[in-house]
């Protein structure tokens, strides 16, 4: 189930809601949170539910095992620690990367003949990580193994983040899944924050993906069209059609944040901001620390730091960025365009810690320039996991497949397009928010302009909720499917 | 000061507790809306599409996952009011740019069209009168194509047998044929108030098309006539010259003339595209719908009629009716465009005024009476091509009892045929229409039992691009 499905926004999560509302103890809350997450997640996976119940289990008893080690004469503990891991990291990999590892045998050496498909259980890149900082913090001490295994497999598989994220340290919400209080305004906040993110997904982010799809090519091309479309692409269909999937890409993944947070936010469950305006930035270092933070923040914590980080001299450095950003690509997708998209950053960071990085801090616009030239065309290596349509979309985007600067379709496309590409542009920028902020501190002075405000900002859930709406319905509009010509 | 401060923290926790009731109230309502069952709609008229039903519960498809997300599309498809809220989508898309010209759908470029040597035309020429259209117009013809036709006009059907029971009409099922799979057209060019279908040529389903034509002119050499007539669509005629040579469409002359070419000493070849482009200026295309007008059709008729020697009936003298508010295919193919809906479609209709009979044969074998032209006054907005021989049926027999020499011919067409047929009917006292889509019996065996005497094939140009359609010509027998 997605939250921008009309069945998870008016029945799953009203029902889960009214039920949450009506628990009257804070565990029988947390159970009605439970037996609804569990089903959302087997809304989708039925049969891997259990191997999220089953991780669950494993890390819960692990991390018992080790504070109890603890008190032993002979701490054991880091021998669960590891059991964890390949427990963790080995189901993982079964899942998400036999596939690549095989099929990239099966090129290199024709074995095995037929490579299986394994079918990836949603969410375990998330969950996994969740479930493996608890154990990790268990063990470092920071915080305590927790007995109650409804608790961790809460945690776990809790439905605002189970799927997409955020990734949610357990020690950031541990005392918040026991006790947790929630008060008016923290309610209102996450009802909007709840809308915006679900604007973001349904009325932006789609629009922009059926740009990328008209101005590069549709995913459900086969290889060979795909090349042969991108290549009778225009120069400024290309163009254009890259700066659509990177406004999609970011206000989809965004908004499935705000909507964890928002949802968080309406029981008293505080996440941390997972997106700060990522293409606000002005470095690479910068623009990872803004863009999927939970993310970065676990790789930081449990391999780059962990690995001696930037303390142990530059060889030193440059092999831990090298493993972070090889992992960091890989975490994205099991393909091997994932893999060079990580890299691709990681050479960037290091000429940025050698070289230019300091340059770049006293050139406020070009560092600007420059962060969103390097984000835009590592887009290109995410979008395509073929490295012949990698190429053919690079060589038009220079015009250098015989191909037109502009030809009527785009310029179609882009005029009837144009206010929304501006829309969506400002919404990938903190400026809607600052405005308001401002406009809020005028308006505070004056009682009548105060009330203003405040019509506004009720109306305002309720607009962006009915946009969304009729988005998601006429997105589900179909008449190009001629079942008879 | 502490006490500014304080009111502004009430007046926040006001605003609050207005901000979270108010979106309480509308997931609420909208919550409510989503559980009136009874209000969820089982078919889209305007996608001429049943929507995702109720899934069927079954152990497997709880296990694969199926059955949850047949409940999540099922519960998204049949959203109560849902004709309501994909109006407002349109009306929403439509704000976001400037209007006037938009594409809807994805364009896909067609294959290069090989040229034809210049031997002498087979074509049967049309009439010099016309000859001065060919002034560069037609050099740059460029093609789009037609999709959805029938489905329109069978659902037509289907309505008509929904309204019309109580008047002892047989019910008729909406044709949803099984062997005709889903198959997703090329975009659509909304230019102004008028929409017009990009048209890629496929150079090796027109090599089939034409090959399947030459095979039933091989098969009836010496029995019956063949005649083909391919059809330009909208964007091959009516489409202004300073966006037709814009656009990745393919040009539907080149296109035609190409496939012209193929054909063998069997087949006579009727052009339609030169009358048509002298005429581009009057009604001859909807422009809400990718169908032709009658007026259009009227054009092609008279080039048919020359080449087949018959002397044509002018357009005067057949009884003319009219019914408004016609919003076709391309509205609904648009997600009901705005600028399209402001100016609907009219469809004009003529009648010859001789003593018609028509019976037409159902999918199922069953059959029923029907006027050639039918009074679509209170069909749906959508399904007004429907008004022509009874939209689209496998078979149907019409006979002119004005008529006593026992002529007979056979037309085989898609639904851009059906304002064609009622022309012919002036020429042969009982003419035979197939429609191949949905038609199993032999053609061969039909025509020796009936003395038919001319056959003739009408398919528009973006017929002979689709696949699913030509393998359906290539089984004719």
């Amino acid at each position: 189930m997605v939250f921008s499905s009309l069945f998870f926004l008016y029945l799953f999560f009203p029902l889960c809601m009214l039920c949450y509302f009506f628990a009257n103890s804070i565990q029988s809350k947390n159970t009605v949170f439970l037996i609804f997450s569990l089903i959302f997640y087997a809304w989708g996976e039925p049969k891997y539910v259990l191997l999220l119940v089953f991780m669950a289990a494993a890390d819960w008893f692990l991390a018992l095992c080790i504070e109890w080690s603890r008190r032993q004469p002979r701490d054991h503990g880091k021998l669960f620690l590891v059991l964890a891991c390949v427990i963790n990291l080995g189901l993982i990999g079964v899942f998400k990367y036999t596939g690549l590892l095989l099929g990239t045998l099966a090129d290199l050496t024709g074995f095995p003949a037929v490579v299986p498909q394994i079918l990836l259980p949603i969410g375990i890149s998330f969950y996994t990580f969740q479930l493996l900082s608890y154990v990790v913090d268990v063990y470092r001490g920071d915080v305590k193994a927790q007995r109650s295994f409804k608790i961790v497999l809460l945690y776990a598989s809790l439905f605002h983040q189970c799927i997409v994220g955020p990734i949610v340290r357990y020690k950031d919400v541990e005392r918040e899944l026991l006790h947790r209080t929630v008060n008016i305004n923290e309610i209102a906040a996450g009802a909007t924050r709840f809308c915006v993110g679900l604007a973001k997904k349904a009325v932006l982010a789609n629009m922009c993906g059926q740009l990328a799809d008209s101005l590069l090519a549709p995913d459900s091309l086969a290889a060979a069209d795909l090349v042969t479309t991108l290549g009778g692409r225009s120069v400024l269909s290309l163009w254009f059609g890259v700066l659509a999937y990177a406004l999609q890409i970011y206000l989809d993944f965004s908004a499935y944040s705000d909507m964890a947070i928002g949802m968080g936010k309406m029981v008293g469950l505080h996440y941390k901001e997972n997106f700060d305006y990522p293409y606000m930035s002005g470095s690479v270092s910068e623009f990872w620390r803004r863009w999927h933070i939970s993310l970065g923040s676990f790789f930081r914590d449990y391999v780059y730091i962990p690995l001696g980080g930037s303390r142990q001299g530059d060889a030193k450095t440059i092999r831990n960025l090298f493993v972070v950003w090889l992992l960091t690509g890989l975490w994205h997708g099991a393909s091997w365009n994932f893999v060079l998209w990580g890299l691709f950053f990681f050479v960037f960071l290091v000429l940025e810690r050698k070289w230019i990085g300091e340059w770049l801090k006293a050139h406020a616009v070009v560092r600007h320039v420059y962060l969103l030239l390097v984000v835009y065309f590592g887009w290109i290596l995410f979008k395509f996991s073929s490295m012949s349509a990698v190429g053919t979309t690079l060589l038009g985007m220079f015009g250098l497949n015989g191909n037109a600067f502009a030809d009527f379709e785009t310029l179609t496309i882009l005029k009837s397009n144009l206010f929304f590409i501006a829309a969506a542009l400002i919404a990938a920028t903190p400026l809607c928010k600052q405005l308001a902020l401002r406009l809020k501190e005028r308006c505070d002075r004056q009682t009548v302009t105060a009330a203003l405000y405040g019509a506004a900002q009720t109306a305002w859930p309720v607009i962006l909720l009915v946009l969304s709406t009729i988005t998601l319905v006429g997105n589900s509009y179909n008449p190009f499917l001629y079942f008879q010509f | 000061m502490a006490k500014n401060t304080s009111k502004r923290a009430g007046r926040s926790a006001l605003t609050a507790l207005f901000v979270a009731g108010a979106f309480v109230l509308t997931m609420c309502v909208m919550t409510l809306i989503g559980l009136l069952f009874p209000l969820r709609p089982a078919y889209s008229e305007e996608e001429k599409r049943e929507l995702t039903p109720f899934p069927a519960f079954s152990i497997q498809a709880l296990f694969s996952g199926d059955w949850f997300d047949g409940i999540s599309a099922w519960y998204s498809d049949t959203f109560p009011f849902r004709s309501f809220w994909v109006g407002e989508d349109s009306r929403l898309k439509a704000t976001y740019g400037f209007a006037g010209q938009q594409i809807h759908g994805d364009v896909q470029k067609g294959d290069e069209i090989p040229d034809v040597p210049s031997t002498p035309s087979k074509t049967a020429s049309a009439p010099s009168t016309v000859s001065a259209a060919s002034d560069g117009a037609s050099q740059t013809a460029s093609g789009q194509d037609a999709a959805s036709q029938n489905a329109s006009s069978q659902t037509a059907s289907s309505r008509v047998a929904s309204s019309q029971t109580a008047s002892s009409q047989p019910a008729i099922p909406a044709n949803n044929d099984e062997n005709l799979s889903a198959e997703t057209m090329g975009g659509v060019l909304v230019a102004g108030d008028s929409a017009y279908e990009f048209y890629n040529f496929v150079n090796a389903t027109a090599d089939r098309y034409a090959a399947a034509v030459n095979r039933v002119g091989d098969m009836l050499a010496g029995q019956c006539k063949v005649y083909d007539l391919i059809v330009p669509t909208s964007t091959g005629v009516t489409l202004p010259d300073n966006i037709k040579e814009q656009i990745n469409s393919s040009d539907q002359g080149k296109a035609i003339n190409y496939m012209y070419s193929l054909m063998n000493g069997n087949v006579v070849t009727v052009d339609s595209l030169t009358p048509l482009l002298a005429h581009r200026d009057e009604y001859i295309y909807f422009r809400t719908d990718h169908h032709w007008t009658q007026r259009g059709a009227w054009y092609a008729y008279d080039a048919f009629a020359r080449a087949a020697g018959k002397t044509t009936v002018p357009l005067g003298n057949m009884r003319k009716q009219e019914f408004d508010g016609f919003l076709g295919s391309f509205y609904t193919d648009t997600g009901k465009s705005p600028a399209l809906a402001a100016h609907p479609d009219t469809v004009e209709a003529y009648c010859p005024n001789d003593d018609l009979h028509m019976t037409v044969t159902q999918k199922d074998g069953s059959t029923y009476t029907w006027p050639v032209i039918n009074d679509v006054s209170d069909y749906p907005q959508t399904l007004k091509y429907g008004a022509f021989i009874a939209g689209d049926n496998p078979y149907t027999e019409i006979e002119n009892r004005s008529l006593t020499d026992g002529s007979a011919c056979m037309i085989i067409k898609e639904s851009f045929g059906n304002a064609f047929v009622p022309y012919l009917t002036a020429h042969y006292q009982t003419v035979y229409v197939i429609d191949y889509r949905y038609y199993y019996g032999s053609i061969s065996q039909l025509a020796a039992d009936n003395g038919i005497t001319d056959v003739l094939f009408v398919n528009n140009v973006s017929a002979t691009r689709n696949d699913n359609l030509v393998s359906r010509l290539e089984a004719l027998n």
